[in-house]
C-alpha cells in the first residue's frame, strides 16, 4: 500500500486515527498501530513479512547479545548480527545484479535467480543496523520486547519510504506518547501538504517527464536537446516533490499518533555547495552514512588519501543503497567525486570567492544532471539521454512538441519551482507577523489555518482518484 | 494576548472538525457500496471489478493491488472528480493550442515502388480521376495546444499518425493473400482512411511533431498492393475538401460529408454515378453537445468543450428518413443477440459522446440491409472498422444486399462469408492506424484465411 491510494487516505487512514485516538493505554495504542502497520506491509505479499519478521528477529536477539555480553565478546556480536542483516539484503537486492555482472564476464552462471526485492527492505535493514550499533555504542538500552521493536521496524508511516528513523529518537514514544491538539493541527497540516505535494505537483511533474525522458531508445533519440533538458527539470521537480512529500505525510502522521520523526528534507535545491545539498537531502540517509560507515572509517580526521578512500567508499554504498544498477553506482560516484573537488580543490576559501548566484545555479545544474545519470539504469538509454542533452542524436535544439509542452504547462512548472522553495513557509510567517499587528490579517491567516488542510485533502483526492483514468485507443472504440 | 491565544485554540479546533469531517465524508462514501459504477463513458470502458480471492492472489500480492485498483476506479462520483481534475489542469499553462501525451516512434516510409520490380503483365492501374475543381483551402497552418498524444488547435483536436513498417506490410501482404482466396470470384477495393491531422493540418505542423506523412503511407500500401485490388486512395481528395466539415473537431472519426468523398471515389472506381446530396433527407444530432473521443482523450479539454460537433447525417433514399420506428437493417450483436435496427437510428438518444453511433448499428460483428427497391441480385459486402459505419449509409442504395462486418469483432472469414451471401463486391475499409496496427493484423490474418 502506498500513502497516496485512495484506499489508504479515505479507509486505512481514518480507521488507523480512529483507534489511536479512541484506545487510552499506550499498550493498546501500540498493539493496534503495529497491527495496522502489518496490514500495511502485507499489501504487497504476505511473504515478504516473513522475511521482516525475521530481520527483526535477528536484531532483537542480537541487541540482547550485545548489551548482556562480556566486553570482550560485543563486537563479535555486533558483527554477527549487522552481517547477517547485510547478507540478507545483499541476497535479495544485490546478488541478481552481481550474478548479472559475473554472467556477463565469464558467461556462468547459466541460470539468474529471480529474486524479487521485498518492499521497503533498504530502509527497515539501515533502520535495524542503526539501532543495534546504537546498542553496540551504549547510546540506547536493548527493546527486551520482540513486539516493541518489530513496531518500531515495520512502523508504516516510515517503514517503505523513510524518512531512516533513529531507534533512540522513538524509543520514548513508544512507551508513553501524548497527543497534543497543537501537534494533531500540525500533523494534519503537514499531512495534507504532503500528499497534494506527491499528488498534484510530483505526479504533475511525472507526466512531463515521462513524456521527455521515455523508456524506448528511438523514441527517446528523437527528442531534441531542449526536450531532454525540460525532462530533466521535471524529474528533478518530481524527485524532490516526491520524496519530501512522502516524509512530510510520515511527519504528518506521526504527528497525529504522537510520534516524531526528524526532517528529512530542508528545501535541497537552494543549496549553495553540493556538500550542502546533502545535508539539506534525505537527512536520515546521509547521517547514516555519516554516522556508520564515514566516522568509523576514519572521516576527515586522517590523511587527504584515507579520506577520500572514505569519501569515495561513503559514495559507492551511497549509490548502490539506491538500486543494484551501475548507473546508481555512477550516481553516487559522480556525487563522491564533486564532493571531493568541492574539499580538496575549491575548499572554502575558493567556493566563498564564488558569487552566491554562481554557486546556486552551479550547484543546480550538477544536481540536475545527476538526476538524469538516477532516472535511466538502462545504460544505453543513458547514453542516449545524455547525447540528446548535449545536442549529439542530431535531431535539433528543439522542437514545436517541447515548445508546446513547455507552454501548456508553464504555469504549473513555476508552482512547482516554487513549492522547492520556502516560499510558502516565508509567506505564512509573514502573514503569521503581519496578523499580530492587523485584524484583517489576523483573520485571514485563521481562515487559511483552519481550512487549508481539507482544501489540499479533496484536491489530491481529485487528482488520486484520476490515476486509473484510462481514455479509450483508437482500437477499442 | 489570551483573546488571541483562545481563537488560536478554536482555530485548531475548527481545522481538526473541517478536515475531519472531509475525511470521514470521503470515508462513507468510499464505502456506500452501491453507488459504485461499473462503467465509465467517459473512458468506454467496464470498471475494474473487485478481485477474486485466492490463495495464490492473498500470497503474492496480487489480490490486495486489486482492491487498490477497485476501490479507486469504482470510488463514487469518480468521473466528476475527475472532470473537476481536469478543469484544474486546463490551467497549467497556455492552453489554447495544446498537446497531450507523447509521440510515437514511427517508421521511416519507404519511397512508393522504389523496392517493386515492374511487372510487365501487371494490370494497368485505375483510371486516374478528372483533376477536380478547385476548392476553398482549409488547411490549418497554426501551431496549436498538444494532450495524450492528442493535437489541439483552432478548437479542433487532432491525433497523430505513426507509420509502422512491419504492420504496413503484413497488411499488404494479407490483403493480397485475401486477394488470392477471393479475386477470382468478386472486385476486391481497399481503401484506408487517413486521420483527420493529415487531412486538416498543415503538413508542416505534423511534421514538425514527429507524425508521419499518411499520405506517403497510403500510396506505400497501394503501391504493393496485388495490382487485381481496387485501390481507393481518398487522401488527397479529402485534402482538396479540407475547408468543409469532413471530419469531427472533438472525435477522431471522420464525418458522413468526408465518406461521401470516398463513395464518390468508390463510384468512379465501380463505374457508378453517385448520387448527389440534395437527393437525400437530412437531419442533425448531438447538436451543441457532441463531444466525441478526442475530447476524453484530451483531458476533456475545456478548449474542445467550447466547440461540440454536431452529427449531420444523410438518410439513404431506400428506407424511411420519417418515421423512426421502421427498421431497415438487421444486426447480430457480439453476443449473438440479433436485432431489427435503423441504418441511421434516430429512435433513442445517445449520449452526448455516443452520436457516432447512430450510423450503421455503429462496431458489431454482422449487419445487413436489404433494400427494397432494388431486385437484381447485387450484393456488397464491408469489412471495416469504426470509420465505415457512415460510408456504408452512402452504398446501399447501389445495391439490393448490403452486408457489413467489422473485423475486430468477427469470427467468420471472408471466403466463407463471400459463398454465403453471394457477394460481388468486397469493400475492406480500415483506418489507415488500425490497417497498419500490430493489433488488428492478427484479426485481419484470422478472416482472411
Amino acid at each position: 500500500m502506498v500513502f497516496s491510494s485512495m484506499l489508504f487516505v479515505f479507509l486505512f487512514l481514518p480507521a488507523n486515527l480512529i483507534s489511536q485516538i479512541f484506545l487510552t493505554s499506550p499498550r493498546a495504542k501500540n498493539i493496534a498501530m503495529l497491527a495496522f502497520s502489518l496490514v500495511f506491509y502485507s499489501w504487497a505479499g504476505p511473504r515478504y513479512l516473513l522475511l521482516l519478521l525475521g530481520m527483526v528477529l535477528i536484531c532483537w536477539w542480537g541487541a540482547i547479545r550485545i548489551e548482556d555480553a562480556p566486553d570482550e565478546q560485543r563486537r563479535l556480536w555486533l558483527i554477527i548480527t549487522v552481517a547477517l542483516c547485510l547478507v540478507i539484503l545483499g541476497v535479495f537486492k544485490y546478488l541478481g545484479f552481481l550474478l548479472r555482472n559475473v554472467q556477463a564476464l565469464t558467461g556462468v552462471p547459466k541460470v539468474i535467480p529471480d529474486i524479487v526485492l521485498p518492499i521497503g527492505i533498504s530502509f527497515y535493514t539501515f533502520q535495524l543496523i542503526s539501532y543495534v550499533a546504537d546498542v553496540y555504542r551504549g547510546e540506547v538500552e536493548a527493546q527486551r520486547t520482540y513486539w516493541l521493536l518489530l513496531l518500531y521496524a515495520s512502523l508504516f508511516h516510515q517503514c517503505i519510504a523513510g524518512p531512516i528513523v533513529r531507534y533512540k529518537d522513538v524509543n520514548d514514544d513508544l512507551t508513553a506518547r501524548t497527543i497534543t491538539p497543537g501537534e494533531v493541527s500540525a500533523g494534519i497540516s503537514r499531512f495534507a501538504v504532503g500528499l497534494a505535494k506527491k499528488a498534484v505537483l510530483a505526479n504533475g511533474c511525472a507526466v512531463i517527464a515521462d513524456q521527455l525522458l521515455v523508456s524506448d531508445a528511438q523514441t527517446l533519440s528523437a527528442v531534441p536537446a531542449m526536450g531532454v533538458l525540460l525532462g530533466a527539470v521535471a524529474f528533478t521537480l518530481q524527485i524532490y516533490l516526491d520524496f519530501s512529500a512522502y516524509s512530510d505525510m510520515a511527519i504528518g502522521m506521526g504527528l497525529m499518533c504522537g510520534l516524531h520523526y526528524r526532517e528529512n528534507f530542508n528545501y535541497p535545491y537552494m543549496s549553495g555547495s553540493v556538500t550542502e545539498f546533502w545535508r539539506r537531502w534525505h537527512i536520515s540517509l546521509s547521517s547514516f552514512f555519516r554516522d556508520y560507515v564515514y566516522i568509523p572509517l576514519g572521516g576527515s580526521r586522517c590523511g587527504t588519501g584515507r579520506q577520500l578512500l572514505n569519501l569515495f567508499v561513503v559514495w559507492f554504498l551511497t549509490g548502490m543503497w539506491h538500486g543494484a544498477s551501475w548507473n546508481f553506482i555512477l550516481w553516487g560516484l559522480y556525487f563522491g567525486a564533486l564532493l571531493a573537488v568541492e574539499r580538496f580543490v575549491l575548499g572554502k576559501e575558493g567556493q566563498r570567492w564564488l558569487p552566491q548566484i554562481v554557486r546556486h545555479g552551479g550547484v543546480l545544474i550538477l544536481v540536475t544532471f545527476s538526476w538524469i545519470i538516477f532516472k535511466f539504469t538502462d545504460m544505453g538509454l543513458l547514453g542516449t539521454a545524455l547525447k540528446g542533452l548535449f545536442g549529439l542524436n542530431h535531431n535539433g535544439f528543439s522542437s514545436s512538441t517541447v515548445s508546446l509542452l513547455f507552454r501548456n504547462n508553464i504555469y504549473f512548472l513555476i508552482l512547482a519551482c516554487v513549492a522547492c522553495t520556502p516560499v510558502g513557509k516565508a509567506l505564512r510567517t509573514v502573514l503569521r507577523n503581519l496578523g499580530r499587528r492587523n485584524a484583517l490579517f489576523y483573520w485571514l491567516n485563521a481562515v487559511w489555518e483552519a481550512v487549508h488542510p481539507a482544501a489540499l485533502l479533496v484536491l489530491a483526492a481529485m487528482a488520486l482518484v484520476g490515476d486509473s483514468y484510462n481514455p479509450f485507443l483508437y482500437f477499442q472504440f | 494576548m489570551k483573546d488571541r491565544r483562545d481563537t488560536d485554540r478554536l482555530v485548531q479546533a475548527v481545522q481538526l472538525i473541517v478536515f475531519a469531517s472531509v475525511l470521514a465524508a470521503m470515508c462513507v462514501l468510499g464505502l456506500l457500496f452501491f453507488l459504485r459504477p461499473k462503467t465509465s463513458l467517459q473512458e468506454n470502458r467496464t470498471l475494474t471489478e473487485f478481485p477474486a480471492v485466492t490463495l495464490k492472489g492473498f500470497w503474492d500480492g496480487s489480490f490486495f493491488s486489486g482492491v487498490d485498483t477497485w476501490y479507486a476506479d469504482t470510488y463514487p462520483m469518480r468521473e466528476e472528480m475527475i472532470s473537476a481534475q481536469k478543469k484544474l489542469e486546463s490551467h497549467y499553462g497556455k492552453r489554447g493550442t495544446q498537446l497531450v501525451g507523447t509521440n510515437m516512434a514511427a517508421d521511416a516510409i519507404p519511397v512508393p515502388g522504389a523496392d517493386v520490380t515492374p511487372d510487365p503483365n501487371a494490370t494497368p492501374s485505375p483510371t486516374p480521376l478528372p483533376t477536380p475543381t478547385p476548392v476553398p483551402d482549409g488547411t490549418v497552418h497554426e501551431i496549436g495546444e498538444f494532450n495524450n498524444g492528442i493535437y489541439i488547435t483552432n478548437g479542433a483536436a487532432y491525433g497523430m499518425y505513426g507509420f509502422s513498417q512491419s504492420g504496413a506490410d503484413d497488411y499488404i501482404a494479407t490483403m493480397n493473400q485475401i486477394y488470392q482466396n477471393i479475386g477470382g470470384k468478386v472486385n476486391m477495393y481497399v481503401m484506408n482512411v487517413p486521420i483527420s491531422a493529415s487531412v486538416m493540418l498543415d503538413e508542416t505542423v505534423w511534421a514538425d511533431m514527429g507524425c508521419s506523412d499518411e499520405g506517403a503511407a497510403i500510396d506505400y500500401i497501394v503501391g504493393k498492393l496485388d495490382p487485381g485490388i481496387h485501390a481507393l486512395d481518398v487522401y488527397d481528395t479529402l485534402r482538396q475538401h479540407n475547408a468543409e466539415y469532413i471530419y469531427f473537431r472533438t472525435d477522431h472519426h471522420w464525418t458522413q460529408l468526408g465518406a461521401y468523398y470516398a463513395y464518390q471515389i468508390f463510384c468512379q472506381e465501380k463505374g457508378l454515378t453517385p448520387h448527389t446530396l440534395d437527393q437525400f433527407k437530412t437531419r442533425d444530432f448531438g447538436a451543441g453537445t457532441y463531444l466525441g473521443s478526442y475530447y476524453r482523450s484530451a483531458d476533456q479539454s475545456p478548449v474542445l468543450a467550447a466547440n461540440p460537433d454536431t452529427v449531420h447525417a444523410w438518410y439513404p433514399m431506400c428506407v424511411n428518413a420519417e418515421d423512426s420506428t421502421d427498421r431497415d437493417m438487421h444486426m447480430v450483436q457480439r453476443d449473438g443477440s440479433e436485432y431489427d435496427w435503423r441504418i441511421i437510428n434516430d429512435m433513442f438518444d445517445y449520449p452526448d459522446s455516443e452520436w457516432y453511433c447512430i450510423f450503421s448499428a455503429a462496431d458489431q460483428p454482422f449487419s445487413s440491409l436489404h433494400n427494397p427497391n432494388i431486385h437484381d441480385g447485387s450484393a456488397v459486402m464491408v469489412v471495416k472498422d469504426s470509420y465505415g459505419n457512415a460510408f456504408i449509409p452512402w452504398l446501399v442504395d447501389h445495391y439490393e444486399y448490403t452486408y457489413w462486418v467489422d473485423f475486430r469483432y468477427t469470427d467468420e472469414t471472408v471466403s466463407h462469408m463471400v459463398e454465403t451471401y453471394g457477394v460481388q463486391d468486397v469493400i475492406f475499409e480500415a483506418a489507415t492506424f488500425n490497417a497498419t496496427g500490430d493489433l488488428c493484423n492478427d484479426l485481419y490474418l484470422s478472416i482472411g484465411s
